[in-house]
């Protein structure tokens, strides 16, 4: 029998989170359902960052950039790897799927198992 | 999808920009929201630079490519010639991963609908014409992690038809509104700070349901936050016990994630559903399932099956838990599509077809409906029987002949003709000659005279413009497990067909890639308790068999007689062409 996956820690490993992951570790010491939707978590205030790198202010009308923001502890781009971000574009692997280059003439109708080329 | 490479504007249907404005708001950004089939960024706004002029190509030189055109959405008619206008990432830049789609803790719901889902989709759909109240664009791609985050002054929406998500005309991004309700501060230097108490790790149910909800319960009749309709959401949310003070409200539930864990590398586990999807190779993996948590001795807590008499040996190496625990479904769900009218989808649910009586698909009481059967690998290794809904797709195709030499369809494949084409064909609407045979109120394309009028237009409307130059090919109808084709002209042919089903033995089974008529979509939510499952030998180990052998599945929903009655099968002879040897064979 599997143990329950959520048991690896989910978190950036970074100076600044590491102590959250001992927390997050610990508080994995039952399996239950109810512990489960109970986990604690904690994550630092961040400052909002718009795509050039530079600070929001309260006033600023640029939207804030994921990227800039968040990007700065995550590796997004190992994040956006996953299936829910490319949607059929990479493999598990994250290889293009061959067939997404293929010209039009030598295309079937379907151009990866995801949404992005299936329909 | 279009090609990346096209040599006719008339080979593109959806590109990439069209995708990430109109399918991206479901999808959380990164990817094919940023970056192009060559791996470059869109458009880059910190270089002002488009991905094809990073590898020194000019706009001139990717009018046809399917990453920088643009073709406009359902129902937007193409001009003559049919050009295709570049798709404008410099209005809108890209979609970046939205990480506060899912990890934001606040959620506002109103009933089952997740706002922040609604904002952010209205803030895409926007594409490259979406304006501040002063007129000045705003980056709709990017802006909408922001607005999905309900961090706006202004978010005016243009009218829309029911069921069509929104679409915004109008942003004001305001980051005070994010001050006032408890996600943002404002740090020493005036800086906006995202506070760690806005973040969630596992995202809460919410997040997930504001994608799921609309395709999941339009493909599979399933519902969430009902904890009399799905026994695991009541106990993940704690009201299962006699105390109500400890349940989890629905905005703050993280029921999903108990099942569908993920790790840093966001591979949502999942389970292998029958529909075609990404990462087959990562089915199951970390996945919880049924048995991981009912086997005995598990490590969860949950209650471990004590019905010998049902869950002997027999059954649950060959009937899958879902057969017995999802015995019906109580919400309509979309049966039939019909494309082939006019290039309008034309929809058609379960009550139209199916009934709440399993062996009487025409009985009166449409309160629920029964699924289909498919048979699959199981997680542990074993094949078993699993419930699905069996959508049914009427389209037109162009039939390519394969080169093998030999007179057999084996090698052929049909190409399916984009929806744009056949609305430039009917003007969105039917066929004069086309007809409403069964009395539903609708047209249907199913007499042979019917189809044999279809196909001559398109031989006339769509053989001019060369869909395939060179190429052998005709037009056909793909509906009902079949192939109809026109042997003869346009005037004397006559209307044939061939079947299409899936080959079991040649190992394609249900691909939904070369041809198909019907897809399975799995069922495997809303899983009721004991108390409401099957629970009566008699319900399968009878003639006919309504829970398990003998229901009966759709299998064409307009006949070609004059009246368009539809055709059924039983499971059982959906399972035995799916190549499933039943116990003695």
């Amino acid at each position: 029998m599997r143990t329950h996956p959520k048991f690896r820690v989910v978190g950036a490993v970074s100076a600044w989170t590491a102590p959250l992951l001992v927390l997050a570790a610990c508080s994995n010491s039952s399996s239950t359902p109810s512990s489960i939707v109970n986990q604690p978590f904690v994550h630092r205030d961040i400052v909002l960052r718009d795509v050039a790198g530079e600070a929001l202010t309260a006033d600023s009308t640029e939207p804030y950039s994921p990227r800039m923001t968040c990007g700065r502890c995550h590796d997004v781009d190992a994040i956006a790897s996953g299936y829910h971000f490319q949607q059929g574009r990479t493999d598990s692997t994250g290889r293009l799927d061959p067939r997404l280059l293929r010209p039009w003439d030598q295309q079937v109708a379907v151009l990866s198992p995801g949404m992005f080329g299936k329909w | 999808m279009a090609a990346k490479s096209n040599t006719e504007a008339t080979q593109i249907d959806k590109s990439s920009f069209f995708w990430v404005g109109a399918c991206g708001i479901c999808h959380p950004g990164g990817g094919a929201g940023e970056y192009d089939r060559y791996g470059k960024k869109y458009f880059d706004p910190r270089s002002d630079q488009f991905g094809f002029e990073a590898i020194g190509l000019a706009a001139t030189q990717v009018g046809l490519d399917g990453d920088y055109a643009f073709v406009p959405g359902s129902g937007v008619p193409r001009p003559a010639g049919h050009p295709t206008p570049p798709a404008e990432w410099n209005k809108t830049w890209t979609s970046e991963p939205d990480c506060m789609l899912c990890h934001a803790d606040q959620r506002v719901l109103n009933g089952e609908m997740n706002l922040n889902w609604v904002w952010r989709t209205a803030a895409m759909r926007g594409m490259a014409n979406l304006k501040d109240s002063a007129g000045n664009t705003v980056h709709s791609y990017m802006a909408a992690s922001t607005a999905g985050q309900g961090w706006f002054d202004t978010l005016e929406m243009a009218p829309s038809q029911p069921g069509v998500p929104p679409t915004a005309t109008k942003l004001d991004i305001s980051y005070r509104k994010g001050i006032a309700n408890g996600q943002l501060a404002l740090g020493v230097a005036g800086e906006v700070m995202l506070l760690g108490t806005a973040v969630v790790d596992r995202p809460r149910d919410a997040a997930c349901w504001g994608c799921h909800a609309t395709p999941d319960l339009k493909k599979r009749a399933r519902t969430w936050f009902d904890p009399d309709r799905d026994v695991h959401y009541r106990r993940f949310t704690l009201r299962h016990d006699a105390d109500p003070s400890n349940d989890i409200a629905p905005e703050r539930s993280q029921a999903c994630t108990v099942c569908h864990p993920a790790g840093y590398d966001h591979h949502i586990a999942k389970g292998d559903p029958f529909e075609d999807t990404v990462a087959s190779d990562r089915n199951y993996e970390d996945f919880v399932t049924c048995r991981d948590c009912h086997a005995p001795g598990n490590a969860y807590g949950a209650p471990v099956p004590t019905d010998q008499e049902f869950h002997r040996p027999g059954h649950l190496e060959r009937i899958s838990c879902q057969v017995c625990h999802i015995p019906s479904k109580d919400k309509a769900a979309q049966l039939v599509v019909d494309n082939a009218v006019s290039g309008v989808s034309t929809e058609y649910d379960t009550a139209a077809f199916l009934s709440a009586d399993p062996l009487d698909p025409a009985a009166a009481d449409k309160s629920r409906w029964y699924p289909s059967y498919h048979v699959k690998q199981d997680a542990d290794g074993h094949e078993r029987i699993f419930p699905a809904k069996l959508l049914n797709v009427v389209w037109w195709g162009a039939w390519y002949h394969g080169d093998d030499g030999l007179p057999n369809t084996a090698d052929d494949f049909v190409r399916p003709i984009a929806l744009w084409r056949i609305r430039a064909m009917t003007g969105g609407a039917p066929l004069s000659g086309a007809t409403d045979d069964n009395g539903d109120g609708r047209v249907e394309i199913n007499r042979p005279d019917e189809i044999r009028l279809y196909i001559a237009r398109l031989r006339g409307d769509l053989g001019t413009r060369r869909v395939h130059p060179g190429d052998p090919h005709d037009y056909v109808l793909v509906k009902g497990g079949k192939v109809w084709w026109l042997d003869g002209d346009g005037q004397t042919g006559t209307v044939n067909e061939f079947e299409l089903h899936a080959d079991a033995s040649a190992g394609v089974r249900w691909q939904g890639a070369k041809l198909e008529s019907a897809v399975p979509f799995s069922i495997d939510h809303n899983v009721l308790a004991k108390s409401t499952a099957f629970a009566d030998c008699a319900g399968c180990h009878v003639s006919p068999s309504p829970n398990l052998l003998d229901r009966k599945v759709l299998l064409d929903p307009f006949g070609p007689d004059d009246q368009a009655q539809p055709r059924y099968e039983t499971t059982r002879e959906v399972m035995a062409r799916e190549g499933f040897r039943f116990l003695g064979q």
